[in-house]
């Protein structure tokens, strides 16, 4: 099963590559660390799968790139541009974040969760609150991964 | 009115007979259906004994008359608000106290009466409104008389007039708020501030003073009309007020109101105990609006009763209109002056007097002058210290704008704001922004000039019921038969009077468009006769476009609004660009994405209209490249001719710019976003060369910027470094006798007999003194061996050029630091130690934010992150103190070995030869010396990798833990996503930390201009204090290029550290910077802004130990203690001389400002003649 993964923070990154390649999914994991490289990796290497971060660099950071406009909402362009070019990918968000944006536009993750649903019904899976050290990030990602590739298998688990 | 037929009218309303005679007997009106009359006013019940018992006998007197409004008959209200000052208790009291005796007295009471229907509310208002009738009818004439006093520029009447009211019906918000304007409008700003700081001092702590602060700021000219009520609806929801106060705030100082029955009856609540004068203008304001606005249609049948009821004793224009609104048949307008219809009749006929172009004070000249001053060419009014004058002068400006005239708009808005109380303030809004309205015709608006404005303006007849259309044309046939006539043409109806081809146009296709005919509309204006004047032909265009969206012509209205904003910019506000947008799904986007006209829409409204449509922009940015098969602008240059050259034109100036390529996956970096949009000015500059210097300009920034960049990046790579040319001249005045006596031996066939010294020999020589003779050899092996390693260790240690010098001032010297503080210092999660002290300064961002919920948290989140700011300073320090440093007896964990391998020394033994020179000699000890440094780097990348960053994180994870732990109540989401940004940040500016520790590579780029170094060194210190942007002023004599970026850098970095540290001034200090050349010696100046506390007596001891010490000649100590100023490590670069011809200078100005002086020899940092560019 190819999965993009879509993350800028190396910590998350390497968890949740660990995570993955442990579960019994045969995941053939390509890594993406901004908006333009996982739009690039998408279009080059049809995945099955997405596992995307929600604020997001325009490009890779590096020595010679600052990374150019941060995104706090980056995912959610991500999907809008996977809508654009009609990919039908499924994705699952994995976020850090509680909330999302600032002022009259601040949104926590339950009304991310369900303007996301609203905007992207037929790709997007749902959101997974990560944090480092609870385990609870594990058992939602699992269930939704696995409800992209058989969805009653994921809903037994859920 | 009266004059008409009583019988013809019954029979046309279905009004019940007795009801009218009624009323017109006893002067009263009716509820929203006739035949239920209302007691009369007159006829008034008493308040029952049980109820007086009750509120004589209630302890909390207030509650109760609150609780009684909601609970007893409203045919009470009059008899419970007549009864209310005979309360002896003085809170009720309070209720009718509304003749302050000055502006400190003004709302007094914090305290609301409890809510209550708005249907009670509304009629509670109008009963006690109606017991001051009397007042507010001088109130009326008074307001009338300060209008015409006001456009006519008598500002001393004006404010005679404010006194007057204040003296008879008491202090008001709003005689507070029209001073402040009439002050301003007089003498300007300055006294409007002197009025106001009047007002802080008789008023601290009140209401008022409050009210006028904010009042005042929006008169001020910097505020942006359209966007203080926003400004202000953001602060009133930070302050956490509870939902009716907001709702009051809103509306009494920002005009901002949902028109919901909560809000109007919170308001409505809180103007309760407000002076009488402001209860009854909100009340008329309150109702203006809702009889305006569509979507408040619904609550207008709450409102009639109570209009109807003042309407009959106050008489107010805006009540008798509102009641006509009400009930057209049965409300005579007749007292209602009418606007001058012969001079609006010349007009639109084309036959104007010479003197209808002047100004009378009469508002209703606003509707006619400025347009026709336009249209006649003729100048505005010279003078306009009149209002009157002023927004006839701003009105004509609009007409005439060549833009999209916004400034113009916001000039006239800002004027009206600030008189919004005045009667004209929406009518002349209302001509304003029929100008930059994309909406061909604003009913709601029209509808808010009619009903606020003292007199009747036919042209408003439009936007009324059909029925009160008929009424007022029957009215006006009674009173003027001009008006009538010009009422009728208005409504497209054969009124009779002859008006210009151009104006009959505008009239007739208006006309069809509201009443739906938008394929007709379309025909009418498919041409516009160039002879129209361009204000109507932009209505026409207007009308246009509207029509095509409403006839669902999407492609052909993009490309009609695109044409038309592209051939007169002024139309941009007029055309329905947002609606076009609006309109534009995913499938229509998909039809008409090859149209270049399509990104250019969305372009448009980005710039003009907000910036929800940004990713839509990039999206139809590239759709457009990609169905003509290409995924760069700049490939356009191979079909130029398929567009037309206007419209590429436009899409590659504006809409092929790095914010919207960005989207574009064709482009992996910034860089090569920049790089294209070079390429795109390229190409610009050849097919649009009327603006080719403009297009060059931009090349230049963008060149200029990308070279900085390099520069910083070129230092970047060279941290890791050494002066080559200084340490070989050491080297030839220290080894070269030495190597000489070598090759002596080679040539004496006396090679190494020795075993190859063993491997790393790690200590450093000794030199400690002693008495020991040192011993002598003739071996080659050991002389070898002696002459390298001493070589290398001068490579590591010079002070001045060795390794450690670049250590010390490049990475460990705040570099580092600065590095990798910096993304928490975005944000805010990090301190600073206190000075002298092992102590963390508080943070007080968070702080701030967290006390609003709980003290004791605050506390505690902000002692965890000072022992956070602690400990991840003493990581940076530990690491940079103990690990970046060269290997030696006190440095036993430095990373820099300067020991060499057998091996390493056996292969240089055998590259050297009998022919090797010593400068051959001496490249190869630097190969070597790179080579083992090369191996303590990797050394460094890997302890980055697998310990210094784990370690970090480890700093992270645990005060994420510990504040949620401590947080677990509140809502901390903001500190809990600045964390995390932080620490992905703080791992990503590690990674570039890890990338310094490379051997430096060669300088692509080998000179720079001297302005350029500037920016260079500007810019290391803007990446680690990001908010660091100094306003450099830089005044250079021609200078050559400058070949050594990295001394050069180092000197304006340090130079821009300490402007950042030191100047008390964080963001934006200003720096003067002069530089010249004579007799190959340089001469810096640069002279910086200080705060006043940065210059203290502690700061100017500091500078004086600081010369002493380094005229002591004890440089090359200090430079070694990492102290913490940069001059000394700029000393060091200069290498002052003895004789005064290098030297360096600094200390504070006479004019408080820091000044630091420099003169140095040019010659090692010139361009030769063979290399100058």
């Amino acid at each position: 099963m190819k999965i993009l993964i879509v993350e800028d923070d190396e910590a998350k990154r390497v968890q949740l590559i660990a995570f993955l390649k442990g579960l019994n999914i045969s995941a053939d994991l390509r890594l993406a660390r901004s908006l333009q490289s996982g739009l690039r990796l998408l279009k080059e290497e049809r995945p099955d799968l997405i596992v995307l971060d929600m604020t997001l660099p325009n490009y890779d950071a590096g020595p010679d790139e600052s990374g150019g406009e941060h995104h706090p909402l980056g995912g959610r362009q991500f999907m809008s541009q996977m809508d654009r070019f009609d990919m039908g990918v499924p994705v699952v968000v994995v976020t850090q974040f509680e909330t999302f944006g600032k002022g009259p536009e601040l949104m926590n993750l339950a009304d991310l969760d369900k303007r996301l649903k609203r905007e992207f019904p037929s790709i997007y899976l749902g959101s997974v609150y990560y944090h480092a050290a609870i385990h609870g990030w594990k058992q939602d990602l699992e269930r939704l991964v696995l409800s992209s590739i058989a969805p009653e298998r994921g809903e037994q688990n859920g | 009115m009266e004059a008409r037929g009583e019988g013809e009218r019954i029979r046309k309303t279905g009004e019940c007979p007795e009801a009218v005679a009624a009323a017109r007997q006893k002067k009263i009106y009716f509820k929203s259906r006739p035949c239920e009359l209302r007691q009369p006013v007159n006829k008034m019940r008493s308040l029952p004994t049980n109820i007086r018992n009750a509120l004589r006998g209630s302890k909390d007197g207030y509650a109760a008359v609150a609780k009684l409004r909601g609970t007893i008959d409203i045919e009470l209200y009059p008899a419970l608000i007549a009864w209310l000052p005979n309360a002896a208790r003085s809170e009720i009291g309070l209720l009718t106290w509304r003749f302050p005796r000055s502006y400190r007295s003004i709302r007094p009471l914090s305290r609301h009466m409890s809510a209550i229907p708005l249907e009670r509310e509304l009629l509670w208002t109008a009963h006690f409104l109606l017991a001051h009738a009397e007042l507010l009818n001088r109130f009326v004439q008074n307001r009338e008389a300060l209008d015409r006093y006001l456009l006519l520029g008598d500002y001393a009447s004006c404010l005679t007039i404010l006194d007057r009211e204040d003296e008879d019906g008491g202090f008001s918000l709003w005689s507070l708020e029209l001073r402040i304007a009439i002050l301003s409008a007089e003498k300007g700003l300055e006294h409007q501030k002197q009025f106001m700081s009047r007002i802080r001092n008789e008023c601290e702590g009140r209401f008022a003073s409050f009210f006028a602060y904010w009042i005042s700021q929006r008169n001020e000219q910097t505020t942006n009309a359209l966007r203080y009520q926003s400004t202000f609806v953001d602060s009133t929801r930070a302050w956490q007020l509870t939902d009716d106060f907001s709702a009051y705030l809103n509306y009494r100082v920002a005009d901002y109101v949902k028109l919901s029955p909560s809000s109007i009856s919170a308001i409505l609540r809180a103007e309760a105990t407000s002076p009488v004068l402001d209860y009854f203008d909100t009340f008329a304001r309150l109702a203006i609006e809702v009889f305006s606005s569509e979507e408040a249609a619904s609550l207008r049948n709450i409102f009639a009763e109570s209009i109807l009821l003042l309407s009959d004793a106050i008489h107010d224009p805006r009540l008798l209109k509102l009641r006509f609104m009400i009930h057209p048949a049965t409300t005579d307008l007749a007292n209602v002056r009418l606007a001058d219809a012969d001079k609006l009749n010349r007009f639109l006929a084309g036959v104007t007097r010479d003197t209808d172009t002047d100004l009378s004070g009469e508002v209703f000249d606003l509707r006619i002058v400025p347009e026709l001053l336009v249209e006649t060419g003729a100048a505005p009014p010279e003078s306009t210290e009149s209002v009157c004058a002023f927004l006839a002068t701003g009105l004509y400006r609009l007409y005439a704008r060549t833009g999209a005239g916004d400034d113009i708009l916001l000039e006239v808005l800002r004027w009206l704001y600030n008189l919004r109380l005045t009667q004209f303030a929406f009518f002349v809004d209302h001509l304003g922004s029929e100008q930059i309205s994309s909406v061909p015709f604003d009913s709601a608006g029209s509808r808010r000039a009619f009903l606020s404005s003292s007199f009747l303006d036919p042209s408003c007849i439009l936007s009324l019921s059909d029925e009160a259309q008929n009424e007022m044309v029957a009215s006006l046939d009674h009173r003027d038969s001009n008006a009538a006539a010009l009422a009728r043409t208005f409504l497209r109806e054969n009124g009779g009077i002859q008006i210009s081809v151009e104006h009959a146009l505008v009239f007739d296709a208006l006309a069809r468009f509201v009443r739906g005919h938008f394929a007709r509309v379309i025909e009418l204006t498919a041409t516009i006769p160039l002879s129209f004047t361009a204000h109507n032909r932009r209505r026409l265009k207007r009308l246009h476009a509207n029509s095509l969206l409403k006839n669902n012509d999407l492609s052909i209205c993009t490309a009609y609004i695109v044409q038309c904003c592209l051939e007169d910019p002024g139309c941009v506000r007029m055309m329905p660009i947002e609606e076009c947008t609006a309109a534009l799904n995913k499938a229509a986007l998909k039809k008409q994405a090859n149209l270049i006209v399509t990104p250019i829409l969305f372009d448009l409204h980005a710039r003009y209209v907000d910036d929800r449509v940004r990713d839509l922009r990039g999206y139809t940015y590239e759709d457009f490249l990609l169905t003509h098969g290409l995924d760069r602008p700049s490939q356009l240059r191979s079909v130029l001719a398929e567009f037309d050259p206007q419209l590429l034109i436009y899409y590659l100036r504006y809409v092929c710019v790095p914010e919207v390529m960005q989207i574009s996956t064709a482009f992996q970096s910034s860089r090569e976003v920049e790089d294209e949009r070079l390429a795109v000015c390229s190409l610009l500059s050849e097919i649009d060369k009327t603006e080719a210097s403009e297009y060059e300009n931009e090349i230049r920034e963008i060149t200029r910027k990308q070279i900085i960049h390099g520069g910083v990046r070129q230092v970047e790579q060279s941290k890791i470094s050494i002066d080559v040319e200084p340490l070989r001249r050491w080297a030839e005045r220290n080894i070269k006798d030495a190597y000489n006596r070598y090759q002596t031996l080679l040539d004496a066939g006396i090679i190494s007999e020795s075993e190859i010294p063993s491997p790393r020999r790690e200590e450093p020589p000794v030199t400690r003194k002693t008495d020991a003779l040192p011993q002598v050899s003739d071996d080659a092996g050991e002389l070898l061996f002696k002459m390298v390693s001493t070589f290398l260790n001068e490579c590591f240690t010079n002070s001045y050029h060795g390794l450690d010098c670049y250590l010390s001032m490049r990475i460990r010297h705040g570099a580092l630091s600065g590095q990798l503080r910096g993304p928490l210092e975005d944000e805010k999660i990090i301190t600073q130690r206190k000075v002298g002290s092992d102590e963390y300064t508080s943070n007080e961002f968070w702080v701030k934010q967290l006390q609003a919920k709980d003290r004791r948290v605050a506390q505690k989140v902000d002692d965890r992150l000072k022992r956070f700011s602690k400990d991840y300073d003493s990581l940076i320090n530990a690491f940079a103190k103990d690990k970046v440093q060269i290997y030696g007896a006190e440095r036993r964990e430095g990373f820099f070995h300067r020991g060499i391998a057998s091996d390493q020394l056996l292969l240089l033994e055998h590259e050297i030869h009998r022919d090797t020179s010593f400068d051959g000699f001496a490249e190869l000890c630097f190969r070597l010396f790179w080579d083992v440094v090369d191996v303590d780097l990797e050394k460094v990348r890997n302890y980055i990798d697998d310990a210094l960053k784990p370690q970090l994180n480890r700093l992270f994870s645990s005060l994420i833990a510990d504040i949620e732990s401590e947080t677990l109540d509140f809502e901390i989401s903001e500190l809990d996503n600045a964390l995390r940004s932080a620490q992905t940040k703080a791992q990503q500016a590690l990674d570039e930390v890890k990338d310094w520790f490379r051997s430096a590579k060669p300088n692509p780029r080998a000179h720079f201009s001297f302005e350029e170094l500037i920016g260079i060194g500007a810019q290391q210190v803007k990446r680690m204090h990001r908010n660091f942007d100094p306003d450099i002023r830089a005044s250079v004599a021609a200078l050559p290029a400058f070949v050594q970026l990295n001394r050069f850098s180092d000197i304006f970095y340090i130079i821009f550290e300490n402007i950042q540290r030191h100047s008390g001034i964080r963001d934006r200090p200003v720096v003067d910077i002069e530089a010249s050349i004579s007799d190959d010696m340089l001469h810096i100046t640069v002279e910086s802004d200080v705060a006043s506390t940065a210059r203290s007596a502690e700061s100017e001891e500091r500078i004086r130990i600081l010369k002493q010490t380094m005229a002591e000649d004890e440089v090359q100590r200090a430079a070694r203690s990492e102290g913490g100023t940069g001059m000394i490590k700029l000393r060091n670069i200069i290498e002052p001389d003895r004789d005064g011809n290098s030297y360096l200078n600094f200390g504070f100005t006479e004019g408080d400002r820091f000044k630091v002086s420099l003169r140095m020899s040019v010659r090692p940092f010139r361009l030769t003649e063979s290399e100058s560019v």
